[in-house]
């Protein structure tokens, strides 16, 4: 940061000898007095003054830099540089080289990242066919409707703006990747990726997508962050969800599953799929039974709680006694052996079974 | 340090013992750890952490330990034009800072000290056009901010108010909902505990619960104990204190706190005491801090722990003082 190379702290410069520093009023007998560190104090002392002043101008901003550099979960100052780069009509795709070296830095502020968000939806609003359109503006009061937005129609765009359009989602997917790599579930890093395929609208960048979340479920099939990616892509993306693509997941899940069958990621999205898609979960009932032979996959609790579920629906769908009993022993495998930490939660689905009611 | 023990989750270990004396001390001294730059660089979360103090000492049954005049003052101090409060003297209002706030005044009965009014026409502002509501005038939504609207709306019994579209409120929450039956921050979203608590909370503060899978939810959040007895947020994830209380309160509200196995819960809570300073950290061997001791002291609470204060799963406040103000029986 620019502050830490420096030697001479900003305060004692020749351009800030006309601010009066306010240092902050506790009032008397303070709860919580001062004792800030100097750096610290000095630093929020001027940024009292410069803000109470309401001032604009190029100081302010870089001012606002340096709190930021000390403290990013300050959220005002964030709003003040948002009014500053408006005021002076900064360079966002500058602001946005800033971002993503503070990004690099404070992966998990919240700030930071919404920040990022404000600024490209800003940078956006070019992008749509009427220029009239505000759906955002650096004032922050418009973008309040996240979800309400308008997304970029990049369908009816021309090539070169679709040029455009397809390397604005490809720099901040990248960005996001780059978070992604070193925590691959940060859940500011996931939230902010979601936004920008939604925001941007159908286009290719959604198949990519799915290629993204391989890879990332082949480096690590546990990231549970990647498969609910997954689900959003298919279930929220421009594809309708034919039957094409169901047996495509099922078929994909299954894989992972049994390469690690007691990893509870891929077990819930399988089920998502077949509800999300309506189609039964007794669909799997082979697959599963197959995988008891596995000794692995024996100890698995999501491999007996699924057979638990299907056999339960068998029961009561078919009125089966074998499925019944089956559905039973599911339950007390795992009460009494693989899963007993949770062992109230098994007794009790057992105590459900008695509710269904067999025909002769 | 603490007195963990990795392996002390044997059935035949004592329970440790829970260290009220010291976790008083440890909040009451939080203020005098001024030479510390982390305690100013939390400035903007300090009516946050006042309330994550004055509520786990209301839990501890020590709700004098804090000069409660002084901290109504600050407070006032911390309330803007707009009736929003800010994290901080000067700092910009935020619903997160503002709820903390409310809840405060609630705890000590002294509403009576601000401007009530201004603050519901706050809250009211915040609310978008899809039914969510922003934190701030700056427009960052999530349904943390959800939950602070409505939680603080309700303390103050103004979910009536007609410039409010509730029903768009719930129908964005239910747009959260997941297919493993979790709630994330956003439709979409992944399933996390602590957002599964703000909406959870939020739909039980609205009358609204029917729109929650409650068995497919349960099973989830009972999914989040791990074989140490600790709690995570998401599937593969580290067990932090924080989660006793995000997981437990979402299932004491659907009914089924049952699910969990609150011994080794209680343990892990308990191991993760810092016996020397008080105070506890989010898991066993960590620096302690006021937020994870808020929330293991209130776990503990709910999960009926002798000696304390019984607390409100939906407000995350002494259940006495949810009483004294009429809303314990919407739940």
């Amino acid at each position: 940061m620019e502050y830490e190379e420096e030697t001479v702290p900003f305060y004692e410069k020749p351009e800030w000898s006309d601010v009066v520093p306010i240092p902050q009023d506790d009032g008397p007998n303070p709860l919580v007095p001062i004792a800030y560190t100097k750096e610290y104090s000095t630093t929020m002392d001027y940024f009292r003054a410069i803000t109470r002043a309401q001032e604009q101008s190029e100081r302010a901003l870089e001012l606002t830099e340096i709190v930021i550099g000390l403290s990013p979960s300050h959220y005002t100052v964030w709003h003040y540089r948002q009014n500053l780069l408006k005021a002076l009509n900064k360079d966002l795709n500058k602001e946005l080289e800033w971002v993503r070296n503070m990004i690099e830095e404070h992966p998990k502020s919240y700030q930071i990242w919404h920040h990022r968000q404000v600024v490209v939806e800003h940078n956006s609003i070019q992008l749509l066919p009427h220029p009239s359109d505000n759906s955002a503006s650096l004032t922050g009061i418009s973008t309040s409707d996240a979800t309400t937005t308008l997304t970029i129609p990049y369908q009816v765009l021309d090539e070169n703006q679709k040029q455009t359009v397809r390397d604005t989602v490809r720099l901040e997917l990248e960005v996001i990747a780059e978070t992604l790599l070193e925590d691959s579930k940060n859940h500011h890093a996931w939230s902010y990726r979601q936004w920008v395929l939604s925001h941007f609208g159908p286009g290719p960048w959604w198949e990519e997508e799915l290629e993204y979340i391989d890879d990332l479920l082949t480096v690590d099939v546990r990231n549970n962050s990647a498969w609910n990616q997954r689900f959003f892509v298919i279930s929220q993306g421009p594809s309708v969800l034919s039957e094409d693509i169901v047996d495509r997941e099922v078929a994909y899940a299954k894989k992972k599953i049994e390469r690690t069958p007691s990893n509870e990621s891929p077990w819930t999205y399988l089920a998502g799929v077949l509800n999300k898609a309506k189609r039964p979960l007794p669909e799997i009932k082979e697959f599963c039974e197959d995988l008891l032979a596995l000794p692995r996959a024996n100890f698995s609790p999501h491999l007996h709680s699924t057979l638990l579920d299907i056999y339960e629906q068998e029961a009561k769908e078919q009125k089966r006694a074998e499925s019944l009993e089956r559905a039973k022993e599911e339950a007390i495998m795992l009460a009494e052996k693989v899963d007993t930490i949770r062992s109230k939660y098994w007794n009790w689905r057992k105590s459900q079974l008695k509710s269904i009611i067999l025909e002769a | 340090m603490s007195v963990v023990n990795d392996n002390a989750t044997t059935a035949e270990a004592p329970i440790p013992e829970l260290l009220i004396d010291l976790h008083v001390k440890y909040i009451q001294a939080l203020d005098t750890k001024k030479e510390d730059l982390e305690y100013w660089l939390t400035e903007h979360l300090r009516v946050n952490g006042l309330y994550w103090g004055a509520t786990a000492l209301q839990i501890l049954g020590h709700s004098d330990a804090l000069d409660q005049e002084k901290i109504v003052e600050y407070l006032v101090k911390c309330q803007h034009d707009n009736g929003g409060f800010g994290g901080h003297i000067d700092h910009d209002p935020h619903i997160l800072s503002t709820l903390s706030a409310v809840q405060v005044l609630i705890t000590y009965d002294r509403l009576d000290a601000i401007n009530e009014d201004k603050v519901v026409d706050y809250i009211v502002s915040l609310q978008n056009k899809d039914g969510s509501f922003s934190g701030d005038s700056w427009g960052e939504t999530d349904t943390r901010f959800i939950f602070c609207a409505v939680n603080c709306l309700s303390l103050l019994k103004r979910l009536d108010d007609k410039r409010l579209d509730i029903q768009k409120t719930i129908e964005y929450i239910v747009r959260c909902r997941n297919f493993d039956g979790g709630f994330g921050n956003a439709p979409g979203g992944e399933s996390h505990a602590a957002q599964v608590y703000v909406c959870v909370g939020a739909l039980t503060i609205l009358g609204a619960l029917n729109h929650v899978d409650v068995d497919q939810l349960g099973w989830w959040l009972s999914e989040r104990q791990l074989k140490n007895g600790g709690l995570n947020g998401r599937p593969e994830k580290l067990e932090d204190v924080c989660y006793s209380w995000w997981v437990l309160s979402s299932l004491s509200m659907l009914r089924r706190p049952h699910w969990i196995d609150s011994e080794k819960l209680t343990r892990f809570i308990l191991d993760s005491q810092d016996s020397e300073t008080g105070g506890i950290a989010d898991r066993p061997g960590n620096m302690p801090d006021v937020f994870h001791t808020n929330f293991g002291i209130c776990g503990l609470s709910l999960l009926g722990h002798p000696g304390l204060v019984a607390v409100d799963p939906v407000y995350c406040m002494p259940r006495h003082v949810i009483q004294r103000i009429g809303l314990a029986e919407k739940h």
